[in-house]
């Protein structure tokens, strides 16, 4: 996850209080019924080259007993065309590589697959690439692609796979990594994408269902959609910019949120550390609920939208605009009550340890 | 029906009376004797009760399928993912008993997050309110707020529960997101304790009692998530690791 700005919603965390212990043991083995084990799917999983590779996750030294640097590396190169139609589906599941999504006109989706396997030995590498292989399952407008890693129990490899495809823009894609990032552009069938410890970053979209990391930020831009939009990180900083949609959800435990030029019906947006930021305009009768426990909360509003305002903040100082003009307000210690205008719209903005600043724009 | 978890698992259908009456009457024959049972058997009931005390101002459909959703997910056998191209076939996985113990608790605790939740924020008192109503609404919203101290109790059993699987289980997982799921973790009991210490001091805080909510709500769902990633890395199915990103995040 990047830093964004001075990092001051970001509290050091000292790892001795931490809330659990997690009896972290790299390297050993532990053995499962059909017999491939952890340091096996940890090959998949980590980098243990000298180097960072481009758009990957740094670097992990090597484990184990054949500890050292993994310099020799093979690399093999595929394309499949795949005829899914306007509107077929198209599910990526990766492991620890990229995948990159653009739109291009036509029937068929074309995915290129570069397979990178890294070793002590080329021989090590070459194995790397015998052994991990990409499964392509098509079935009408249907295409699953997805890593086969293999059963090795210590493999002496490590296997990035990155996948760049092109395909029909109205279909719908289903992107999964462990370990990568994700970059769509251009889509306009429906967008899910999961990542475990990756950047996911969406653009010129019209359906976006579901963008979920647990370490990683995501980024949505340019996004025309008629339904809701539900994006969570576990670690990770939210950036929409320039989107309409129905709903939008966004939820976060450790990360900045920033929307700007949103509109939307409802917007509900949670961090428990991390400062929320919102520009756009209300609608008549929407819903907007920002929340964050460390961190500010920082609504410009433009357009003329009237709301039924709350606003609370248990150690920080409260900043409403003059210009909002706040009628029959309600103040009590740390809170605001109050309309503007017409009241149409539900605005809801709390902090337990930031600010609260509510502006015309 | 005879265990615990036998009859836990199917108390939402008995209380429903949706039970076949040969099963309602073990139930009720174990209700009897089991305090644990009667115990959590009592809970549904004032889940139920709270709910109705929500009166013409209902929460958003969603806070409604959310416990629909939650509750029965609890209930729902733990299904093993179906073996695709390139996947490991993982093992068959199943509710074990301790899971199931646990998924009461949460299922609990998030029902009566979410409940109290959605009232506090959809049910208090509009500003301009007439003096009448808004103290219709402030006792609807006080007989919720009762139901804060078990939504926090069970918040916390559940807590307890999913602390020691992680703690037990959590060398399966990738270390440096075992790292950062800690850190959060961590941000998230400082997040709870600096709520609850704010409300001993100023109960009426409304920034207090929101943070404190989604730290508990955090904090079971992140526990969830991780222990839905050991599970599935134990396992090896690392696509099934994949789709409990699914999870992170996830309202409870």
């Amino acid at each position: 996850m990047r830093l964004r700005g001075s990092g001051r919603h970001r509290p050091v965390i000292a790892l001795a209080a931490a809330a659990i212990g997690f009896a972290v043991a790299p390297g050993m083995a532990e053995p499962r019924p059909d017999g491939a084990t952890r340091s096996q799917r940890a090959a998949v999983l980590d980098e243990q080259g000298p180097g960072p590779e481009p758009g990957g996750r740094g670097p992990q030294q090597g484990r184990g007993p054949d500890q050292g640097p993994m310099n020799a590396e093979q690399t093999d190169k595929s394309v499949r065309t795949l005829t899914l139609g306007p509107a077929g589906l198209l599910e990526l599941r990766n492991l620890a590589g990229d995948i990159t999504v653009t739109a291009a006109p036509g029937r068929d989706a074309r995915i290129e697959i570069v397979r990178r396997a890294r070793g002590r030995t080329d021989d090590a590498a070459k194995l790397g690439l015998e052994r991990t292989r990409v499964i392509v399952d098509h079935k009408g407008d249907r295409a699953i692609v997805a890593v086969d890693p293999g059963t090795d129990r210590r493999p002496p490899y490590f296997v990035r796979v990155m996948y760049t495809v092109s395909a029909p823009p109205g279909t719908r894609i289903v992107a999964s990594s462990l370990s990568g990032n994700v970059t769509i552009a251009d889509i306009k069938g429906d967008i899910t994408a999961h990542v475990t410890r990756g950047d996911v970053d969406i653009r010129r979209a019209s359906l976006v269902s579901s963008v979920r990391t647990i370490d990683g930020d995501v980024t949505l831009t340019d996004l025309e959609s008629d339904r809701g939009v539900t994006i969570s990180a576990l670690s990770g900083n939210v950036d929409l910019q320039r989107i309409r949609a129905r709903r939008v959800d966004v939820d976060v435990t450790r990360g900045d949120v920033e929307l700007l030029t949103v509109v939307s019906d409802a917007v509900e947006v949670k961090s428990l550390s991390g400062s929320v930021e919102f520009e756009g305009s209300l609608v008549s009768g929407g819903r907007y609920h920002f929340q964050t426990h460390s961190g500010s909360v920082e609504l410009r509003l433009t357009g003329s939208t009237g709301m039924d305002l709350q606003a609370s903040t248990f150690r920080g100082s409260l900043r409403l605009d003059p210009s909002l003009n706040l009628k029959t307000p309600q103040a009590m210690r740390g809170s605001v009550r109050g309309t503007v205008g017409d009241g149409s719209a539900i605005v809801v903005a709390t902090t337990f340890s930031g600010d609260v600043a509510i502006a015309r724009k | 029906m005879r265990s615990c978890e036998d009859v836990q698992r199917a108390l939402s259908a008995f209380i429903d009376g949706e039970l076949p009456s040969k099963e309602r009457a073990a139930l009720r024959g174990h209700l009897a004797d089991c305090e644990v049972c009667r115990g959590v058997h009592a809970d549904l009931l004032r889940l139920r009760a709270t709910a109705r005390t929500l009166g013409p101002v209902a929460p958003p459909d969603h806070v409604w399928l959310e416990v629909a959703g939650r509750i029965r997910l609890q209930e729902a056998p733990v299904a093993a993912p179906p073996p695709g191209p390139g996947t490991v076939e993982s093992m068959p996985t199943g509710r074990t008993p301790r899971r199931s113990a646990i998924g009461q608790w949460v299922g609990l605790a998030a029902a009566l997050l979410v409940i109290t939740i959605g009232v506090y924020w959809f049910q208090q008192t509009p500003a301009d309110a007439p003096a009448d109503q808004a103290a219709t609404q402030a006792t609807a919203v006080d007989s919720v707020n009762a139901e804060l101290n078990l939504a926090l109790q069970h918040s916390l059993q559940a807590i307890g529960e999913l602390e020691k699987m992680a703690t037990n289980d959590g060398s399966a997982i990738d270390p440096e997101v075992a790292e950062m799921i800690r850190q959060n973790l961590a941000l998230t009991d400082a997040a709870i304790a600096e709520s609850r210490t704010a409300l001993v001091t100023n109960p009426e805080s409304e920034s207090a009692r929101a943070s404190l909510f989604d730290a508990l709500r955090r904090k079971i769902s992140t526990l969830q998530t991780t222990v839905s990633l050991i599970n599935e890395m134990r396992q090896g199915d690392q696509e099934g690791a994949a789709r409990v990103a699914e999870g992170a995040g996830k309202k409870s």
